[in-house]
C-alpha cells in the first residue's frame, strides 16, 4: 500500500479519521492557504475559505475514490470554494468579478498583510483583468508550479485548452505591464 | 541530411521561440513577485489554524449529531402517528356508542344494568363490600320484604 492509500484508508475509517485528518491539515494547510490567498487576495477571506475547504474535505473524504492524488482533489475543492466565495461576494456587492477584484486590489495598498511594491500591485491588477479561467491557470502554473496535466484534472478541462489559456494570460499580462 | 553530423535532431514545439521572448520578459518583470512574500499572514497563523479547523469540525459534528437526534425523534413520532391513523385494528374498533350498544346482546345488557343497579344500591343503602341488595342469583325477597323486583325507583328516591 502506498502512503496515499494508507492515508485515505485512515481517513475513511471512523476510528482513525480524526488523527488522519489532523495529519492532512498539518501537511497541506500552507499550500492550500497560499493558493486560496492568491485567488481571494485578503487574509481574512483566505482564512474563511481555507476553513470551509477543510470542512468540506472532512465531510466528503468518504466519497474520495482515490482516482487522483489526494492533493489534486483537495486543490480542486479549494479552487471551487474560492471561486464560489468570490462569486457570492460579487453578487452581494452587485459587481462583476473583475470589478470586485479591482476594488480588492485597491484595498491591498492599505492592507497590513500585503507588503508588495508598485510592481506587485500592477501584477495583481493585470491578473484581475483576466477572465476567470485564465487567471486560475496562470496562478496555478506560474505561482504553484503545477503541471498542465494536474491543472487539467483540477479544473476538469483539456490540457490543450489550458495551454492556450495560459498563453493568452501571459500575453495579456505582458501587454498590461508594458502599457503602464 | 541525416548523415550530416551538424544536423540538429532535436525539435521544439511550434511557435516556441515566438512565445519564449514574451515568457522571459514577463518572468524578468514579475519574477520578484513570484513567491508569496508579498502576502503576509498574522503571527502564529499557521501554528493555530490546525486547532481552529479542528474546533470547526467538532462544532460541525455536534450540529450533525443534534440534527440526527431531532430527525430520529420526528421520524419516530411521525411513524407512531401514522401507525395509529392507518392501523386497521384501531379504525375497526372505532365505533360510536350507539353501534357499541346495539352490538351487545340484550341479555348482556340486562346483566350489566343489574350490576350497575346493585352498585347503586350499595351506595344508597351503605351495604358492605360484595354484599348486594339484589342479584339475579341470590335475591332473597324475605330478607328485604319491602322490596320487590323490579322495584320502583321513584319510591326509593322518596
Amino acid at each position: 500500500m502506498t502512503e496515499q492509500e494508507l492515508l485515505i484508508a485512515a481517513l475513511q475509517d471512523s476510528q482513525t479519521r480524526d488523527a488522519a485528518f489532523a495529519h492532512l491539515v498539518k501537511n497541506y494547510k500552507q499550500r492550500l492557504y497560499w493558493h486560496i490567498r492568491r485567488l481571494v487576495l485578503g487574509h481574512d477571506d483566505a482564512d474563511d475559505v481555507l476553513q470551509e475547504t477543510f470542512i468540506k474535505i472532512f465531510k466528503n473524504i468518504g466519497n474520495f475514490r482515490g482516482d487522483s492524488q489526494i492533493f489534486t482533489w483537495m486543490y480542486r475543492i479549494a479552487t471551487h470554494q474560492a471561486i464560489d466565495f468570490l462569486n457570492k461576494q460579487a453578487r452581494r456587492k452587485g459587481l462583476d468579478n473583475g470589478s470586485m477584484l479591482e476594488d480588492k486590489i485597491e484595498l491591498l495598498e492599505s492592507d497590513v498583510y500585503f507588503d508588495g511594491d508598485a510592481a506587485a500591485l500592477k501584477l495583481q491588477q493585470a491578473l484581475a483583468k483576466l477572465p476567470e479561467k485564465q487567471r486560475l491557470v496562470f496562478n496555478m502554473k506560474y505561482f504553484d508550479n503545477l503541471k498542465f496535466k494536474e491543472i487539467a484534472r483540477i479544473l476538469d478541462c483539456s490540457e490543450g485548452g489550458l495551454k492556450a489559456s495560459y498563453h493568452h494570460a501571459v500575453k495579456k499580462i505582458k501587454l498590461f505591464l508594458d502599457e503602464k | 541530411m541525416k548523415n550530416n553530423p551538424l544536423h540538429n535532431p532535436f525539435k521544439v514545439p511550434k511557435d516556441y521561440f515566438d512565445s519564449l521572448e514574451d515568457n522571459l520578459l514577463l518572468r524578468v518583470k514579475i519574477d520578484k513577485n513570484r513567491s508569496q512574500s508579498n502576502f503576509e499572514v498574522p503571527t502564529d497563523y499557521f501554528d493555530t489554524i490546525d486547532q481552529r479547523i479542528q474546533l470547526r469540525i467538532d462544532a460541525e459534528k455536534n450540529e450533525n449529531r443534534q440534527l440526527r437526534t431531532l430527525v430520529q425523534t420526528f421520524t419516530a413520532a411521525a411513524a407512531l402517528l401514522l401507525f395509529f391513523l392507518t392501523n386497521p385494528f384501531a379504525t375497526q374498533n372505532k365505533t360510536t356508542d350507539n353501534e357499541l350498544l346495539s352490538s351487545y346482546a340484550d341479555e348482556l345488557l340486562m346483566y350489566n344494568t343489574i350490576d350497575y343497579l346493585d352498585a347503586y344500591d350499595n351506595m344508597a343503602f351503605g351495604f358492605e363490600e360484595n354484599e348486594t341488595l339484589n342479584t339475579l342469583n341470590n335475591f332473597d325477597p324475605d330478607y328485604y320484604p319491602e322490596l320487590s323486583y323490579p322495584w320502583n325507583y321513584a319510591e326509593l328516591d322518596q
